[in-house]
């Protein structure tokens, strides 16, 4: 051993950087396409979602956390989705699902700010409340000793979990347009 | 325009799927990218399109979850650090080989000569060349090596003592790339 194998390499004289080849962009543009990540729709900054499209997404996850209506085939695509997976004890894929409906939630709520005073944006701040009331009520049967969900959802007026389940099926409420 | 919060901007706009938003995020962020990957590849480097492609695609899944407790480079460079390890074992290599006496093992350097830097770092076997650029050259500290690389903290500087060595006796004497 010597002292010099204690000290870093300078290694200063390599380039950081490096020109990939020209074909690499379009390449990775095309699978990125593909796998569905670019292409959709562009909100323009400064041009807020109306007012409906929140609403309408905000419901379709209403519809979701507020009870796993069966019988609302035509109703958001992606509830029906995580029913499916409900049935089909596909744990890994609801989560997913779940993830994804939670993410529309809050881009929708985001935009309901940019459209904040408006007729609509009432409405969606009430659906909105709501959809929150609903998820932590379902949170808290799940696991009814969380004192946080327990709390959360006497700050927001809302009932403790039901006592049974019949009578928790019957409390949860699907919110539409 | 401050620059990381133009990155900002542009991951947002990605993330809505706008595809000249990713291209301008790729034009500036690849190129160190793509420095990193085929110097970490070496000899493989023809793979490193593959990386760069699989990377992104990782990254822009990931960009909603993105937390911006690091750069944007910083952690496009460690997503694709973990693209070549996983491409470094498919391939059945080892980043945690240990040559003998930390020789580069397959290269005799020629007679009088030395190698430039670039080359002697291409030369230096796998787990060596890796640790090596990691810790030396990107800054990396030993535990994140282990880490990245899913190696031990222990083999991580077995490995940067070794490399160092080879890398110095490849340079030539005076243990530093002619000017």
């Amino acid at each position: 051993m010597t002292d010099s194998d204690d000290r870093p390499a300078d290694l200063t004289g390599l380039a950081r950087e490096r020109i990939p080849p020209p074909h690499l962009e379009d390449r990775t543009v095309a699978a990125l396409r593909q796998d569905g990540l670019l292409g959709a729709q562009v909100r323009r900054p400064g041009r807020p979602m109306g007012g409906w499209a929140a609403a309408a997404v905000a419901a379709g996850v209403a519809l979701f956390a507020a009870g796993f209506a069966t019988g609302q085939a035509d109703g958001a695509r992606r509830t029906v989705e995580v029913v499916e997976a409900l049935q089909q004890a596909d744990a890994a894929r609801t989560a997913a699902l779940i993830q994804r409906s939670g993410s529309d939630y809050v881009e929708a709520l985001a935009s309901l700010g940019e459209s904040a005073g408006s007729a609509d944006s009432a409405a969606g701040r009430e659906v909105a409340r709501s959809v929150v009331r609903s998820a932590l009520t379902e949170l808290s049967r799940l696991d009814p000793d969380d004192a946080d969900l327990r709390r959360a959802l006497a700050a927001l007026g809302a009932p403790g979990p039901a006592a049974s389940d019949s009578t928790a099926r019957n409390a949860r409420v699907v919110l539409w347009f | 325009m401050d620059v990381s919060t133009d990155d900002r901007s542009l991951a947002r706009a990605v993330t809505a799927g706008d595809e000249a938003a990713f291209r301008a995020l790729y034009r500036r962020h690849t190129p160190a990218m793509y420095g990193l990957v085929t110097r970490l590849l070496g000899e493989a480097g023809a793979d490193a399109d593959d990386v760069i492609q699989e990377a992104w695609i990782r990254a822009v899944r990931a960009l909603p979850r993105f937390e911006w407790r690091s750069t944007l480079r910083t952690w496009l460079c460690g997503i694709a650090v973990n693209r070549v390890r996983e491409q470094v074992r498919r391939q059945g290599r080892r980043l945690d080989d240990q040559p003998l006496d930390g020789h580069a093992v397959g290269f005799t350097p020629r007679p009088g000569g030395h190698l430039d830097l670039e080359a002697a770092v291409a030369t230096l076997p796998d787990g060596y060349r890796t640790v090596l650029l990691l810790h030396d050259w990107e800054g990396y500290s030993h535990p994140e090596i282990a880490r990245r690389l899913d190696i031990a903290v222990g083999t991580s500087r077995s490995q940067l003592f070794h490399a160092r060595r080879a890398l110095r006796r490849l340079l030539g004497p005076d243990g530093e790339a002619p000017a």
